[in-house]
């Protein structure tokens, strides 16, 4: 019996070993790493950055982005703006085909985006379409979406009309949730196809359908997924990865032999606290609060290196189109820090009792000392008061958030998809689904419809700036620093060029000849 | 014996009913849900699809629904990963976790008694000390330790052998190792201890007075017996190493069942934890039936009717 048994298990396991072939590492494999598995590679439903990330590889919208993250023409070969800034008219380069070589049409758009907006199917970046006429009747359920302001009156030509003169459009094109949809799945556009994806791995070979591969593309890309950043630093250690999805904190401090290999660079996504402003903590307390912090050690010392000092909530580096952005320039940001403690001293003096005041963020290695380095220059900066840490669950803290049950404030982070300032103050309009902070001010909204709705660089700079300022007077979240997009780099790759979207498609990597 | 069987799988029924009420209970209790994302869908369209995966009826309704598919045999739809149904999670990572369980537990037996068997018949000489002195050291320091250092050593500074994934027979070397490690060290404590008792038994004094050669002796007779316990402790051990081992998985990063369990708690993949749990405790079932069916088998004195 015991033997028999033993006999059992050995054949149990042979059988598992079906199927597994050795991949030998050579050089026409590109090996990327992962932080999650992808929670599905449709173009239209993905949200998660692991996801776009792998789609930006297979799939090409309308516009698609060089390796500095620029934008330039995708399967669209040409595009043109009615003088009135509400129509599009795209036209599909002839030579776009899907990996069967069947012709990307206009008709492929039509699909897409049609899906996109239906509300049965869910999809997130749906709201990349909002300025498309029809959208909002379409949402409400009155219209079908054949409403939707977009059509295809020859293969090779797609108009877009939209109800205002939006003026990031185009940077919205170019997400992978607004690429073609092919009639059957299986078929991409992009300079790669999916051959095989499980939760482990994503493996992607070269799109011979694909007309502007380079010849020292690499053959296959393969994506592998690591939730544990220290499993996916140890990988690139023993030569397994040519690029990893992140850095841990503690190599960063650190990193040694490593530190040829570190890629940093200013990234469009911002750490900051959000007040619930459901049941506000005094305004006072609150500015108060934004006035302690000790920005600069925080970036420069707490976290790690590279990030920035946040003032606001829009990063440095965003830009207008092709002119840059000039934030909200303040008074604050010039004075150190003791000058600054002085002056929230004086803001709490006349309050009568300082309130406990609660931190809620999710527990991880970063979020942890950032809490605490906050508690100690709080409690320091201000005598008397009392902050609290609670760290819980990632998606605990989540649903707390955003049903508004946290006490004080709560750590958020956000991360633009495109390179638009605007992305960063739509998370207070008034009941946005990332409006964390409760934070509801008509005047705020009006400004933004404002910046959403004109063409001209000075007019938008100018509404966003006064939404700014009247976001940062009404003390609504305490930005903490900017984020740097950090990764492990093997240095035989050449063609990695450091981008704030931190996007680096595949097809534009290859091997250092020797 | 099959009317035992019969009716201890009968037993197991209400047992299996009892886990899934409780599991649904719990994994429903846990806050956040299964949309939730830092990049937040609009209210209405986030009711649809929780509408679409009928997470919009009230939760008795759900569990009956839930229960009426598992008599189907249907473990539902994965509710992180679109399109793709929790069998069809499970059979690709159930033969990863088989694999590398199942060599490790064929390394743990097979060490663990030779170890435990050497070292009783050496009773108090330096092999034996030795032996328990290492098979201590096994037991004690954990998995989370020895991998890493397995890694660092193997993989990073030797490059001998790949750090993670599961692309060659090679990659399992190193988790399969650290995986067994315990067990032999565990099996062999076990197997020593009660080799010894059954030496001092009156059966094999018996036997030894008639002068049977030692190896006959302790092969022939006192084996059978000694099994005994190692048997009761495999019996769960089974059910834990074939299930897949989360640390080890994690380390490694192996797309087995345990990585699988940690990432569907984690994104309150609601139908995925309780697939696993389900088939979990249905092992653990069967392991400790087979376990009671072994006795009998061990031990004479032991029958079933």
């Amino acid at each position: 019996m015991f033997r028999s048994l033993l006999v059992l298990l050995i054949v149990l396991s042979l059988a598992g070993c079906g199927g597994e072939t050795d991949v030998v590492r050579d050089v026409s494999t590109l090996n990327r790493g992962l932080s999650a598995a992808p929670e599905s590679l449709d173009p239209q439903l993905a949200r998660s950055v692991p996801a776009l990330t792998v789609l930006a590889d297979v799939y090409e919208g309308l516009l698609t982005r060089d390796a500095s993250g620029v934008l330039v023409a995708g399967v669209a070969s040409d595009w043109r703006l009615s003088d009135d800034g509400l129509r599009y008219e795209f036209t599909i380069d002839p030579a776009a085909r899907w990996s069967d070589g069947t012709p990307v049409t206009s008709a492929d758009f039509v699909r897409a985006w049609r899906f996109l907006v239906d509300p049965k199917n869910g999809a997130f970046y749906g709201e990349l379409l909002t300025a498309v006429t029809g959208f909002d009747e379409i949402r409400r359920g009155d219209s079908p979406v054949s409403a939707l302001g977009v059509t295809a009156p020859r293969d090779d030509q797609l108009i877009v009309s939209l109800t205002v003169n939006q003026p990031d459009f185009l940077e919205r094109v170019a997400m992978p949730a607004l690429a073609p949809r092919a009639t059957s799945t299986g078929l991409f556009n992009g300079a790669y196809v999916v051959k095989s994806t499980d939760l482990s791995e994503i493996v992607l070979a070269q799109n011979g359908a694909y007309a502007s591969l380079a010849g020292d593309a690499f053959a296959t890309v393969r994506y592998q997924v690591f939730e544990q950043e220290q499993t996916e630093l140890v990988a690139f250690e023993s030569g397994d990865l040519d690029i990893t999805s992140r850095v841990p904190r503690s190599l960063l401090r650190d990193p040694g032999k490593l530190e040829s290999t570190l890629r940093r660079t200013p990234y469009l996504g911002i750490v900051y606290l959000n007040f619930n402003l459901r049941e506000p903590l005094d305004v006072r307390l609150r500015e108060a609060l934004y006035l302690s912090v000790d920005r600069d050690a925080l970036a420069t010392q707490i976290v790690g290196r590279g990030e920035q000092p946040a003032w606001t909530m829009v990063p440095a580096g965003t830009r207008l189109g092709d002119t840059a952005y000039r934030g909200l320039e303040l008074d604050v940001a010039a004075l150190d820090i003791d000058r600054r403690i002085e002056r929230a001293r004086e803001l709490v003096a006349n309050m009568e009792s300082l309130p406990v005041v609660q931190i809620d963020y999710a527990s991880n290695d970063e979020n942890r000392v950032v809490a605490a380095a906050l508690q100690q220059m709080w409690q320091t900066a201000l005598p008397g008061l009392e902050v609290k840490l609670n760290n819980q669950e990632f998606r605990v803290v989540l649903s707390q958030a955003r049903a508004g049950k946290f006490p004080g404030l709560v750590r958020s982070s956000w991360i633009a998809d495109y390179n638009d300032p605007q992305q960063f103050l739509e998370l207070f309009r008034s009941g946005a689904p990332g409006n964390t902070s409760g934070f509801a001010n008509p005047m705020f909204d009006v400004l933004l419809d404002r910046a959403a709705a004109v063409r001209d660089p000075q007019s938008r700079q100018q509404a966003l700036n006064e939404a700014e300022s009247l976001l940062h007077e009404s003390f609504v979240a305490v930005p903490l620093y900017t984020m740097v997009s950090k990764h492990l780099v093997h240095q035989r790759l050449i063609g990695w060029e450091d981008n704030p979207l931190d996007l680096h498609l595949s097809r534009y990597l290859r091997v250092e000849a020797n | 014996m099959l009317r035992f069987v019969l009716s201890r799988l009968l037993s197991t029924i209400p047992t299996l009913f009892l886990v899934i009420v409780v599991a649904f209970a719990m994994v429903r209790a846990a806050p956040g849900g299964p949309f939730d994302s830092e990049r937040a869908l609009p209210p209405d369209i986030e009711a649809r699809i929780a509408a679409a995966y009928g997470l919009d009826a009230p939760l008795h309704e759900q569990f009956v629904r839930y229960v009426g598919g598992l008599l189907q045999g249907d473990l539902g739809p994965s509710f992180r990963y679109q399109g793709t149904t929790v069998a069809e999670l499970i059979a690709g990572a159930l033969p990863v976790s088989l694999m590398v369980g199942g060599l490790a537990l064929i390394i743990g037996v097979v060490l663990g008694v030779a170890v435990g068997t050497t070292a009783a018949l050496n009773q108090n000489r330096w092999s034996d000390h030795l032996l328990m002195t290492v098979s201590m050291a096994g037991i004690s320091i954990p998995n989370f330790v020895i991998a890493p250092l397995l890694v660092l050593l193997f993989a990073i500074k030797l490059q001998w052998l790949p750090a993670s994934g599961l692309r060659s027979a090679g990659s399992l070397v190193l988790p399969v190792f650290a995986l067994s490690l315990p067990m032999v060290a565990y099996i062999a404590r076990l197997m020593r201890a009660s080799m010894l008792e059954v030496l001092k038994s009156q059966f094999i004094r018996t036997a030894r007075a008639q002068g049977l050669h030692p190896n006959t002796l302790v092969f022939r007779y006192a084996l059978k017996p000694s099994l005994i316990p190692v048997v009761s402790f495999l019996g769960p051990a089974i059910a834990g190493v074939l299930t897949g081992s989360v640390v080890i998985e994690q380390v490694f990063n192996l797309p087995g069942l345990g990585r699988l369990f940690i990432q569907g708690a984690l994104n309150r993949d609601y139908t995925l934890v309780m697939g696993l749990v389900i088939l979990y405790s249905t092992v653990v079932i069967v392991m400790n039936l087979v376990v009671d069916l072994v006795y009998g088998i061990l031990d004479p004195r032991v029958r079933y009717s």
